[in-house]
């Protein structure tokens, strides 16, 4: 071992290392950056404050903020139903949530329109109620909420399970509610994995791209989100607009790794 | 008997059918469409669909792309690793936390930036021509895009298990008149071997299904630079809801197949260690 | 712990402002983009093809002025734009189109076969309901290196050809259909101009999926070097890199027409067939015919035709109707169903 703790080797490996982050993480993200800004600060200002722009930036936190909702709650009901209780088809549930995270976003957005699409099994109760599902925001924030789905679970379980059920257990034989017990006992636990899962989910919401891609439509001022304003502006020779886009992305994808570096470090 | 399965926490049923009312909602109901609409296909059809040769080549493709990557991102995430954990020097924390970036960066900006930068009007695009390698719009572009997207997969499975790596054993052996190799092979190897194949295959899945970042890159030429998944968004788009249900089920069990042996793989490995 | 509370209030404040700011600045531009006025407001929903975009833009405005003149009512259009077919595609799985814009008949035809709008809609507006057109012309790099002026030098063995598949996008159709049009009225045989149309194929580098996304191949990342598309695409790249390229037009061409139409159903349902149909009838009023050639498609208008003859060079137009194709029906069993003449010529890659 002695040769790889030799200091010239160290500084080989150290070298490849750093080149390959460069060349492959860091070029890329200086890039987006310097191409927002190639047309001078005031294009940037006015492209990034324009009524499409703030209507994506909208939209975006919307589903964003919907399914951050539906992970918290789902995810606890699912951490306390896995971690708390045995019952047959628990493995079974378990390899269910981890699902989302396999199936390709292309595939998400199919699913949904084959089950709210026109030509859909759901199509005509959503026809006789008048609900529009696909090419509306409802079907950006189903499918955002898939593709969050095991985010917060999956930080919350294995903590959960290590945690055991002693303590809840004893405070349910003193007669303490569930609700109680919630408050009381696990949720203090609780509070870094599921802050960190979280923001794993913000992460994943604020940039989905495919899934919505999908069911989108990308009506200008209705259903276009940040991801797909980068790709209409892409596509419409508006190249450094696009980058001025992304910048909102990358910033709030530096924040998000930000706070996660703190809540790991607390 | 009765005690079969211990309830004394209050809460079963109420979390039991918040739990089964999203999963099913958001996960069953719309994967079950996906099923009932392939099953509607009918067999002669699905295998029709399911081997043209323009979807065989979208397979090959999106295989090929996904084991390099894989491949790559293996041996780098490796490399990284083992920089992080085993040696100290100055903004190791910057290249750790840099390493979080592309999970979290949405792959449309990272598509575009990409595009730009190995295009032949882009920093590395224009280092590479004279060398005669084309990446944007080519089979490069979309291993690289693939490269980027799942950069941390293997880093952050190796990772915690050099950390926990005992130096000790691997002093002992050096003393017992151990190569350098030798202990790397024998006895760091094995150690890490199930993180490493854990990560290849998170790594491999991953790719597979990428779209966001690969559709900016990649060129899209049908039988050259085509992934299933753009395939899939092309029947989608030609209205052939049948053609993108049958690459749809293709690809999953596919994926599932994968992970399936792959975890059997690594729990091998895993027994075998202790 | 007195630190830690006034440290919360402190981000809790810096938070509230922060929004406030944010709403101010969103109604602030929704006031100036004139859809939070007071009044009823209608919103027209327009599904269109990729390079409508500034033109729509453009009539959108015009038309909302002369909309609250003549109705005294509000109106907002919001487009969408993306390849014609998917586009086509959408509408048809439930997109509430009020009007589409799209760039061939055969793709509002089938939103037409889904039911959505009625029989007979492209005798409905003058023109085949195609209120400006364009045609297929090389877009070559500045001084034109490889020397092409027509249809014959494509075939030259260091041409590079980029443009779009005609499998997947339905503008490309037009490129494909005019380089048979100069192969027939050239060769006077079927046969020589499936020849002629598989080598110009051959030399094709990159056959991108959309049209657009062959203008990014060939423009943005410096792909091949000739660009076979749409006139108004060309003019569109020539105004945005001025100097860098220059447009080739070919003695013979097709006359694209991009088609446009209410879509009947959801517009009835909207209670919006009112103002959707004068959104269509007024495409073809002397103000958008200019703005349409400002945005260099060909005017319909003969009147505007004059005025702007000078940026658009006469050559020989081919239309889909001509004997040599009998319509679109027939064309696309003909040309490009799966098996057809192009999958004959391109086949397996």
């Amino acid at each position: 071992m002695q040769l790889l703790q030799a200091k010239k080797v160290k500084w080989l490996l150290l070298a490849i290392a750093w080149l390959f982050i460069f060349g492959i993480l860091i070029l890329p993200l200086a890039l987006v950056v310097m191409q927002a800004l190639a047309l001078g600060w005031r294009t940037y200002l006015t492209t990034i404050s324009s009524l499409v722009t703030l209507q994506a930036v909208n939209l975006t936190v919307a589903a964003t903020v919907i399914s951050l909702l539906f992970n918290l709650v789902f995810g606890i009901s699912a951490a306390w139903l896995l971690t708390f209780y045995d019952f047959p088809g628990k493995h079974l549930l378990n390899a269910l949530i981890d699902l989302p995270f396999s199936v390709s976003p292309v595939i998400v957005g199919l699913i949904f329109v084959l089950t709210f699409g026109q030509t859909g099994w759901l199509a005509p109760l959503f026809t006789t109620i008048k609900v529009q599902i696909i090419f509306a925001p409802p079907a950006i924030f189903l499918t955002t909420i898939f593709v969050t789905f095991p985010f917060v679970a999956r930080e919350l379980i294995p903590v959960l399970a290590a945690k055991g059920r002693e303590e809840e257990q004893t405070a349910a034989l003193l007669g303490a509610s569930a609700w109680q017990i919630l408050r009381q006992i696990t949720f203090p636990a609780l509070k870094a994995p599921l802050a960190t899962g979280l923001v794993l989910a913000t992460a994943r919401a604020l940039g989905e791209f495919g899934a919505v891609a999908v069911v989108s439509g990308s009506i200008r001022g209705k259903t276009l989100t940040l991801s797909l304003l980068v790709q209409t502006l892409y596509n419409n020779f508006k190249f450094k607009q696009a980058f001025v886009v992304a910048t909102i992305l990358l910033g709030s994808t530096l924040a998000v790794v930000i706070l996660k570096r703190r809540l790991l470090r607390e | 008997m009765q005690q079969k399965w211990q309830r004394v926490i209050p809460g079963y049923y109420f979390s039991l059918t918040l739990t089964l009312l999203g999963l099913g909602l958001i996960v069953v109901l719309p994967l079950t469409a996906l099923l009932i609409s392939g099953w509607q296909v009918g067999a002669p059809r699905f295998w029709h669909e399911a081997t043209q040769q323009r979807v065989l080549a979208s397979y090959l493709i999106s295989i090929k792309g996904a084991a390099i990557a894989a491949s790559v991102n293996t041996i780098f995430g490796l490399l990284l690793a083992w920089v992080l954990t085993q040696y100290t020097f100055p903004g190791k924390w910057l290249l750790d936390s840099l390493l979080d970036l592309p999970f979290a960066l949405p792959t449309a900006v990272a598509g575009i930036a990409l595009a730009y930068l190995f295009s032949d009007r882009g920093w590395l695009g224009r280092l590479v021509a004279p060398l005669g390698w084309q990446v944007s719009y080519t089979f490069n572009g979309i291993v690289v895009a693939m490269i980027f997207v799942t950069l941390p997969f293997v880093v952050r499975e190796v990772q915690p298990v050099l950390a926990k790596l005992d130096p000790s054993v691997q002093e002992a052996a050096h003393t017992l008149g151990g190569s350098t190799f030798t202990i790397l092979r024998l006895v760091v190897l094995p150690e890490i071997l199930p993180a490493l194949v854990a990560g290849f295959g998170l790594v491999f899945t991953r790719c597979l299904g990428e779209y966001g970042s690969i559709v900016f890159i990649a060129g899209n030429q049908p039988y050259r630079t085509e992934i299933t998944p753009l395939l899939i968004m092309f029947k989608l788009e030609e209205h052939s809801y049948q053609g993108a249900t049958v690459l749809a089920l293709v690809m999953l069990v596919f994926s599932f197949i994968f992970n399936f042996i792959i975890h059997n793989w690594q729990r091998h490995l895993l027994r075998r260690k202790g | 712990m007195h630190w830690q509370k006034y440290n919360w209030w402190w981000r809790l404040g810096l938070v509230l402002v922060l929004l406030s700011a944010y709403g101010v600045l969103y109604q602030w531009r929704l006031a100036q983009a004139g859809a939070n006025s007071t009044g009823a407001t209608v919103t027209l929903t327009n599904v269109s093809y990729d390079s409508t975009r500034e033109f729509y833009q453009a009539y959108d405005r015009v038309f909302t002025k002369y909309w609250q003149h003549k109705s005294g009512k509000k109106v907002t259009v919001a487009v969408s734009n993306g390849g014609s077919g998917k586009q086509a595609n959408t509408v048809i799985d439930g997109n509430q189109a009020d009007v589409v814009t799209l760039a061939l008949a055969p793709d509002i035809t089938s939103i037409q076969k889904a039911g959505l709008l009625n029989k007979g809609w492209q005798q409905r507006y003058p023109a085949n309901s195609a209120p400006y057109t364009s045609t297929v012309v090389f877009l070559v790099r500045k001084g034109n290196p490889q020397q092409i002026s027509g249809w014959a030098d494509l075939l030259k063995a260091t041409v590079k050809i980029v443009t779009a598949s005609p499998k997947t996008s339905g503008g490309a159709r037009w490129n494909y259909l005019a380089a048979w049009a100069y192969a027939i009225k050239r060769y006077h045989s079927p046969k020589k101009a499936r020849q002629f149309v598989k080598a110009m194929y051959q030399n094709v580098t990159v056959l991108d999926s959309g049209a657009r996304d062959a203008t990014t191949t060939f423009v943005e990342n410096g792909q091949g070097n000739v660009l076979v598309t749409w006139e108004n695409e060309a003019k569109l790249v020539c105004q945005q890199h001025p100097g860098k390229y220059q447009i080739i037009t070919p003695s013979i061409s097709i006359k694209a027409e991009p088609s446009v139409a209410v879509v009947d159903s959801v517009a009835a349902q909207r209670g919006t067939t009112k103002v959707a149909r004068a959104y269509i009838k007024y495409l073809y009023s002397l103000k958008a015919q200019r703005l349409a050639a400002q945005n260099f498609y060909r005017p319909t208008d003969q009147s505007v035709v004059h005025a702007y003859r000078k940026d658009f060079p006469k050559l020989q137009l081919v239309t889909i109707d001509d004997p040599m194709f009998g319509g679109w029906a027939k064309t696309e069993k003909k040309h490009f169903a799966t098996g057809g003449i192009f999958d004959q010529i391109y086949g397996g890659g």
